[in-house]
């Protein structure tokens, strides 16, 4: 894990657990964030993933988001904001990120929640 | 009495010979063989006096009382059994069949023995009648035709091993190369377990110990030899004659300063076999054996014909070492150190003498400054190799730089050069191309005398010949009578390439299709940075050649803006540090902070890709990275030497590269050798070009 480029904080509502990570998410920390998501988010009604503090994701960050809404499907709700435009917006869209489950804020990703 | 194959004859009491007055029995005992007689049981019946005499036995110690078998060694005891005795029962008789006998004294007797079965009336045997031949001298004189034989087969694997490395001697170029094949040729021609060579530092006279086969330590290998040392070393240098040591008992009494190389291992021969070329000795060879060896005449003789053709192969060698060296020093000295700098101008250069040792010629580049604003640049050969050459290319540069001074166009400078190489004979025929810059706007004045046209790259891409300007070599007489200088003007980011005909000359096709092929290679790495173009395209024009003649390049670019070059292990970790150094040249070169984030984007994948799939995140490897804004075009080539493996299930490269294909306007990837990365993409610099 490389402490000095992401840094990871948690915040638990009523509606749902809200993990805001910032910095850069990339080959080298997007395995150890996926497992640090998964130990935070497990007794969870619904997870919103805040990075709108995040100023860079690669593949890997995307293959990490993937893995957790594939993980959580049907379990419990994703939302992942992020600032728009911005690059990590620009990266999910060119990676085919589905739209439904992006906002801009985590209080719009709160409120989308069902 | 027949001797030779005859048949024993029990001797009868006859009158004595009419000739020579011996009886039968004096004629039996005195017989130049042996004769015995044995009884069915074996137990012997009667000897005559030879075999007794021959023996060492008493009469009375064997008649009765020992059989025939006794008498024999344990080897031929077996024989008997097996062989002898069977044949001698069902044919009656044996012929020529060879025993070691055993003496009175116990040394053994090598002999030929004949025997015959009498049998009675009715045809039982009584007797067997057996003649014994000395066969001590058949034995020897075997052994020495075996010996013999062998020697002569040595001999000739010795010579055959000698011609080699004659052949091999004759072949050897440099010191390096003789010294090695010195080493090698005592040992394998004659079995020698090490061997160490020294040889004359012709400065200070010592000899210096320069190499060694085998086990490490086979004399000692005192690092040079001292003249005061009672060296066996010092015995062959002296004599240059072949010094044998032959074991520990003589080290001690002549040598003793080795006896201690012989107790401390296998008390082995040590030969020393110096190394003569007319009269001189040059070097030693010391060989160690692993035991005992006494060399004859003829392996003497042997060791000092090598000694001989190693000396003379060694002068040779140094002589020729010694002209290449200055001829190299003379041209390397010559060549520019003093570059000039300026921002508007990068310059990168190379040059690579010719593979030929003795064929160090007259090529050159110089650049230098004409005043502040304008620059020249040259590349010139002088016709002829060696020390000849590199020394008229000396004055013909020094001539070049003071006359370019003057006021005057490129042609104006040729015309002096050709009054200059009159006084110069050596420079005439001399070929250069001269090329002035001018850094305030570009313009670009060139001539070639006899020289290959230089080769222009558009920073925009496409490399073209600069034709023009084109008169004879210096101090030709059947050139026009004029020169001609021709005008081109540079674009900011543009390069110009000079070079000597090395590079394109090929004896395989013509001069064009060289110069062609030159140009076509020089627009396939105008991407690169300028240093690393001039070295990629000297490596592929020549990559193929048989024999390389000096060869020198010299590339310059105009108002070029520096390429982003980087090198990051692969480490996960590296790779964010990677991108923050990218969007640092990115923002440095101009380009709008809105495309930054994309061209970063593709370029992590890229290099993610390298550590993750061709590295297996080995960090002992690295990930090259260049990066270069040509115009409105940003190229960035992502480099790995790993391995390309099959694609995981999980698709994660094809994401990474879905990625770069969708920001970079053309990817191609190469795996060729490694993997590379080359993406391009047309950019929108901030301000304006």
């Amino acid at each position: 894990m490389n402490d000095e480029i992401a840094t990871v904080e948690v915040e638990w509502t009523e509606a749902a657990c809200i993990l805001r990570i910032a910095g850069e998410l990339d080959l080298s920390n997007a395995t150890h964030l996926e497992d640090r998501v998964r130990q935070e988010a497990e007794n969870c009604r619904a997870l919103v993933l805040d990075l709108t503090g995040l100023r860079f994701i690669d593949s890997s960050g995307v293959r990490m988001l993937d893995h957790l809404v594939t993980a959580y499907d049907g379990v419990r709700q994703v939302r992942v904001a992020t600032t728009d435009p911005g690059p990590v917006r620009f990266t999910l869209k060119l990676c085919g990120f589905d739209d439904a489950l992006l906002t801009t804020s985590t209080d719009e990703a709160v409120a989308s929640l069902s | 009495v027949t001797v030779a194959g005859g048949e024993p004859e029990e001797p009868e009491h006859r009158p004595p010979d009419a000739l020579t007055g011996d009886t039968a029995e004096e004629l039996y005992d005195a017989a130049p063989c042996g004769y015995l007689s044995t009884h069915p049981d074996g137990l012997l019946a009667k000897v005559n006096q030879t075999f007794l005499t021959w023996t060492g036995y008493q009469r009375d110690e064997l008649v009765g009382r020992r059989r025939f078998l006794d008498l024999l060694a344990p080897g031929s005891r077996i024989y008997h059994e097996t062989h002898y005795a069977p044949l001698l029962r069902m044919q009656g008789s044996v012929q020529e069949i060879s025993f070691d006998l055993v003496r009175a004294d116990g040394t053994r007797f090598p002999v030929l023995v004949n025997s015959r079965l009498r049998n009675d009336d009715e045809g039982r045997p009584l007797l067997a009648l057996t003649t014994v031949f000395d066969a001590s001298d058949r034995k020897k004189y075997e052994r020495e035709l075996l010996l013999a034989r062998r020697k002569a087969e040595q001999y000739a694997e010795r010579l055959a091993i000698l011609q080699l490395a004659v052949a091999e001697l004759a072949a050897a170029a440099e010191v390096a190369d003789v010294a090695r094949v010195i080493v090698g040729v005592v040992r394998d021609a004659f079995g020698a377990a090490a061997s160490a060579l020294w040889l004359r530092d012709e400065a200070t006279g010592r000899f210096d110990w320069v190499a060694a086969l085998g086990v490490p330590d086979p004399v000692g290998e005192p690092p040079f030899l001292t003249a005061d040392a009672q060296l066996p070393q010092h015995e062959a240098i002296q004599r240059g004659d072949v010094v044998v040591v032959q074991d520990a008992a003589e080290a001690r009494r002549a040598f003793p300063l080795v006896s201690a190389a012989f107790e401390g291992g296998p008390a082995g021969t040590l030969v020393l076999v110096p190394l003569v070329a007319q009269g001189r000795t040059l070097g030693v060879v010391a060989s160690r054996f692993a035991e005992r060896r006494d060399l004859d005449v003829d392996e003497l003789g042997l060791l000092q014909t090598v000694g001989r053709q190693a000396g003379l192969a060694l002068q040779r060698a140094r002589l020729f070492d010694e002209q290449r060296t200055v001829a190299l020093t003379l041209q390397r000295s010559l060549l520019p150190h003093d570059a000039p700098t300026d921002p508007r101008l990068q310059l990168a250069t190379c040059y690579l003498p010719s593979e030929d040792a003795m064929e160090v010629g007259g090529d050159w580049y110089d650049m230098f400054g004409l005043d502040a604003d304008r620059v020249a640049v040259v590349v010139g050969d002088v016709v002829g190799r060696g020390v000849h050459a590199a020394a008229a290319m000396g004055q013909l540069r020094s001539a070049v730089r003071a006359l370019a001074a003057l006021d005057g166009d490129p042609a104006t400078l040729l015309g002096r050069l050709d009054r200059f190489v009159e006084g110069v004979e050596a420079a005439q025929m001399a070929t250069l191309a001269f090329a002035e810059l001018d850094l305030r706007d570009g313009s670009l004045r060139y001539a070639c005398a006899g020289h290959p046209p230089p080769v222009l790259l558009a920073a925009t891409g496409g490399a073209r010949l600069l034709w023009g300007g084109r008169s004879a070599p210096l101090g030709a007489h059947f050139g026009a009578g004029h020169r001609s200088g021709g005008q081109v003007v540079l674009a900011p980011g543009d390069r110009l390439l000079l070079y000597t005909d090395g590079l394109v000359e090929r004896r395989d096709r013509g001069l064009d299709v060289g110069i062609d092929l030159l140009a076509a290679e020089v627009a396939t790495w105008g991407h690169a940075p300028l240093g690393a173009q001039v070295d990629a395209v000297s490596e592929a024009m020549l990559r193929d050649a048989e024999t390389r003649d000096d060869v020198c390049l010299l590339g310059l670019s105009f108002r070029e803006e520096p390429a982003f070059e980087d090198r990051v292990a692969a480490d996960r970790q590296e790779v964010a540090t990677l991108r923050d150094r990218l969007a640092g040249w990115l923002a440095q070169r101009g380009v709008q902070e809105s495309e930054w984030d994309t061209i970063v984007l593709a370029c992590s994948e890229a290099v993610a890709n390298a550590i993750e799939h061709a590295y297996d995140d080995d960090a002992a490897h690295q990930v090259e990275v260049i990066a270069t804004v040509r115009e409105d075009q940003l190229l960035i080539r992502v480099s790995d030497a790993g391995r390309w493996r099959p694609e995981r299930a999980d698709g994660i490269r094809g994401r990474g590269l879905a990625i770069i294909r969708r920001v970079m306007d053309h990817v191609t990837i190469d795996r060729s050798a490694g993997t590379v990365v080359t993406m391009h993409r047309r950019i929108h610099p901030a301000s304006g070009p």
